[in-house]
């Protein structure tokens, strides 16, 4: 590997990464394995008690669950949209953050799931997906679509990554146990870069960006229907699938600015990660948002123009028992990212990033508002129920659960980040020396 | 005050003690008014029920209160004893072998009483009634199924005589209760025929009770009996739907099943595609690791 080459400078930045734990680094890994910990303790508490720790009753029947299922699998299609057709259209500048996006697809894919099964009350029945299952069912259709995209989103993966696992293979100071070593030897498949081997690597990885694009949309269309399919108020509609699609983008470009704000900060990747990313994200963000707030106004819009009975009675809870976090995601999330990135005088990095997390928490709230109000609002009046289980509320396990996969979500980047560079380094492009 | 009228005073008082107070006091101590209702049902196979029903002042059903049954309202003649359900319903069975003491115009009189007990009042009813029974009979005629119900008064020393002029009603039993199929009518001779319905569901080959009811008469009481015929649609020739491709059914419409298999074949072939490359990869690169070698 020649020393003044591109890959060569840029894992010498990051060996210091990748060889070494830092105290920091450990502490961070010890803080997120104790809110794991306590995640397990309130599984265990639910698994021993049951789901009446929870705050699902026989009326409001998904909860919190159900939303950070919906959050991470939009995440994860962040990811994808970010990797596949920026991959496609050969935008050089996503070279720096397209390893972050590729782990945020997967790890959210990954996180994603298990709060379905944590809602599945017989876990030891969980076969009987599979045995049993109604292809006319959209439980069915999202279990085929999200072991495909798990599994296509891994492949796509594994091409991304296979040049820079060739490179730390290649690389002669790295000062790794010997294991790690053969594990890049092994994962790199014996890629040295032949114009025969670049050529299948670049085939497939343009078929797989392809691909992913698809899946994920499709994901997240069958996601929606599981909703719109159904007759409750405030789910059946038409325009669900491409509603959570354009949300599930507009959430996931959140996430990918906090975490490429993160990474730049604490590992002091100025040079790499630069403030057009950020501007370039940003101006993604705010047209997700103006499709994002088109779509809200269009759906509430016509269920109050059609003064349809059930759908007046979830207006007139969302206005009252859920104004704020009504106002807060529809308003405010769309409104506030959009004035800040539109004028070019407020698009600093760290007024970004303040946006993404107002979009990040804004979209939580609007998953949140999308399942809750209508179980409360049924189509047959909620008779005979005590009033404590008419609303919901979530528990301590619920949060505590929730906050333990955020946890494992940012455990599994941060180990992701030291087994590779959180930045690609076998592809070269601009650095920005001054920055 | 004078003495006297001291005395006559106290004694009015002591009087209004002795006598009112405890006429006060036995309302204070919440024993229920009862009433008590006998029905009597003349079954098939000869025996007779006592259908007897103890209900309170408030129409609340008597439970666990014992009643007693009299045979020609002579107390010393008991038919038997049993305590009330939780619906206040006492059922006495007596077989078609018991002799029943008849009067004069062939009346049997059946008493029940209820002593009454440390929460309810006692309560006693007679009825009396004439024993009867009724005769199924089926035939065919002119390919028109025919039933014939026929049913005589039973007087002394074997006297049949018929029950003449009364309405009469079949019924088939269903899952949760009894369904009338034909109304009748006893002529003078006591027989009265009726056409069996064509579409009454039985068993698998067609057999079915059915039974034949007088219901609430002022002599005779209620009055059964029953008797199985194979005249009924058999349960299996309704044509058994077969399930159709429908977004409810077990299969799945063929679309939904063409459009998941090229989707998922499109998706998949893609997959393999791809991971047939890596293979290749690899390959290329042992070999390039050999020539190196060599």
């Amino acid at each position: 590997m020649n020393k003044d080459s591109f890959t060569y400078q840029a894992i010498e930045d990051f060996r210091p990464r990748i060889e070494k734990t830092n105290r920091l680094e450990i502490a961070w890994i010890v803080f997120l394995l104790a809110i794991i910990g306590l995640g397990f303790f309130a599984l265990y508490t639910q698994i021993t008690k049951g789901h009446i720790v929870t705050g699902m009753r026989d009326n409001v029947v998904w909860g919190i669950y159900i939303v950070n299922f919906i959050f991470f699998m939009g995440v994860s299609y962040s990811g994808a949209l970010i990797s596949g057709p920026l991959h496609l259209f050969r935008a050089n500048w996503r070279l720096p953050i397209i390893r972050m996006a590729e782990y945020l697809t997967i790890i959210s894919l990954l996180i994603g799931p298990l709060y379905i099964l944590l809602c599945i009350g017989r876990l030891d029945k969980l076969h009987y997906l599979v045995i049993f299952g109604r292809i006319q069912s959209p439980i069915t259709w999202d279990v085929i679509a999200i072991s495909t995209d798990l599994i296509g989103c891994f492949i796509f993966l594994y091409y991304a990554v296979l040049r820079d696992l060739a490179s730390l293979r290649d690389y002669p100071n790295l000062k790794l146990p010997k294991w790690r070593k053969r594990f890049y030897k092994f994962l790199a498949l014996g890629y040295t870069g032949t114009p025969e081997q670049e050529k299948r690597l670049k085939r497939a990885t343009d078929i797989m960006a392809a691909m992913i694009v698809a899946i994920a949309i499709i994901v997240y269309s069958v996601l929606a229907w599981i909703f719109s399919v159904t007759l409750q108020p405030g789910w059946h509609s038409t325009i669900f699938g491409p509603y959570f699609v354009i949300a599930a983008v507009y959430s996931g470009i959140g996430v990918m600015i906090v975490v490429m704000y993160i990474y730049r900060k604490i590992y002091h990747l100025e040079k790499y990660i630069t403030k057009k990313h950020f501007v370039n994200m940003g101006i993604m963000m705010l047209v997700l948002a103006a499709f994002f707030g088109y779509f809200t106004f269009s759906e509430y819009l016509t269920k109050w123009y059609g003064s349809e009975k059930n759908d007046e009675q979830l207006i007139k809870i969302l206005f009252s028992r859920y104004y704020w976090p009504f106002i807060f995601s529809n308003y405010v999330g769309v409104l506030l990212p959009m004035i800040i990135i539109a004028i070019p005088q407020f698009r600093t990095i760290n007024a970004i990033t303040i946006s993404a997390v107002i979009v990040i928490i804004a979209l939580w709230f609007n998953r949140y508002l999308i399942v809750i109000p209508t179980l409360e609002s049924p189509y047959l009046p909620i008779q005979d129920s005590r009033p404590d289980w008419v609303h919901y509320k979530g528990t301590w396990v619920e949060w505590s659960l929730s906050a333990a996969g955020i946890a494992l979500m940012c455990l599994l980047y941060t180990l992701a980040g030291k087994f590779l560079p959180i930045v690609q380094v076998s592809e070269p492009f601009e650095l920005e020396e001054n920055n | 005050m004078s003495i006297q009228k001291i005395i006559q005073t106290s004694t009015v008082i002591i009087i209004w003690l002795v006598l009112i107070i405890p006429l006060y006091g036995q309302d204070e101590t919440g024993t229920l008014a009862t009433e008590i209702e006998l029905i009597t049902v003349k079954k098939g196979d000869g025996s007779r029920v006592f259908n007897c029903t103890l209900i309170d002042e408030n129409g609340e059903p008597a439970k666990s209160c014992m009643i007693h049954y009299y045979m020609a309202g002579d107390s010393a003649i008991s038919l038997g004893s049993i305590e009330t359900d939780e619906n206040g319903k006492a059922v006495l069975s007596i077989p078609e072998t018991h002799e029943w003491i008849k009067d004069t115009g062939a009346f049997i009189t059946v008493s029940s009483e209820f002593k009454g007990n440390e929460q309810y009042d006692p309560s006693t009813i007679e009825i009396t009634f004439k024993d009867a029974m009724l005769k199924l009979e089926f035939l065919e005629e002119d390919s028109v199924k025919m039933v014939y119900v026929s049913g005589v008064i039973l007087y002394p020393n074997d006297e049949e005589r018929p029950i003449a002029d009364q309405d009469v009603y079949l019924y088939v039993p269903r899952m949760f209760s009894q369904l009338k199929i034909g109304d009748g009518w006893l002529e003078v001779d006591g027989r009265g025929g009726l056409e069996f319905p064509l579409k009454v569901i039985g068993d698998t080959i067609g057999n079915i009770e059915v039974i034949a009811k007088i219901e609430e008469h002022d002599e005779l009481g209620n009055i059964e009996t029953s008797a199985m015929i194979n005249w009924a649609t058999p349960r299996w020739q309704h044509p058994r739907e077969v399930p159709e491709r429908e977004l409810w059914t077990p299969i799945a419409p063929l679309w939904m099943i063409i459009t998941l298999i090229i989707m998922l074949s499109g998706v998949w072939g893609h997959y393999i595609y791809a991971v047939f490359q890596l293979i290749k990869i690899r390959k290329i690169g042992k070999k390039e690791d050999l020539t190196k070698e060599a």
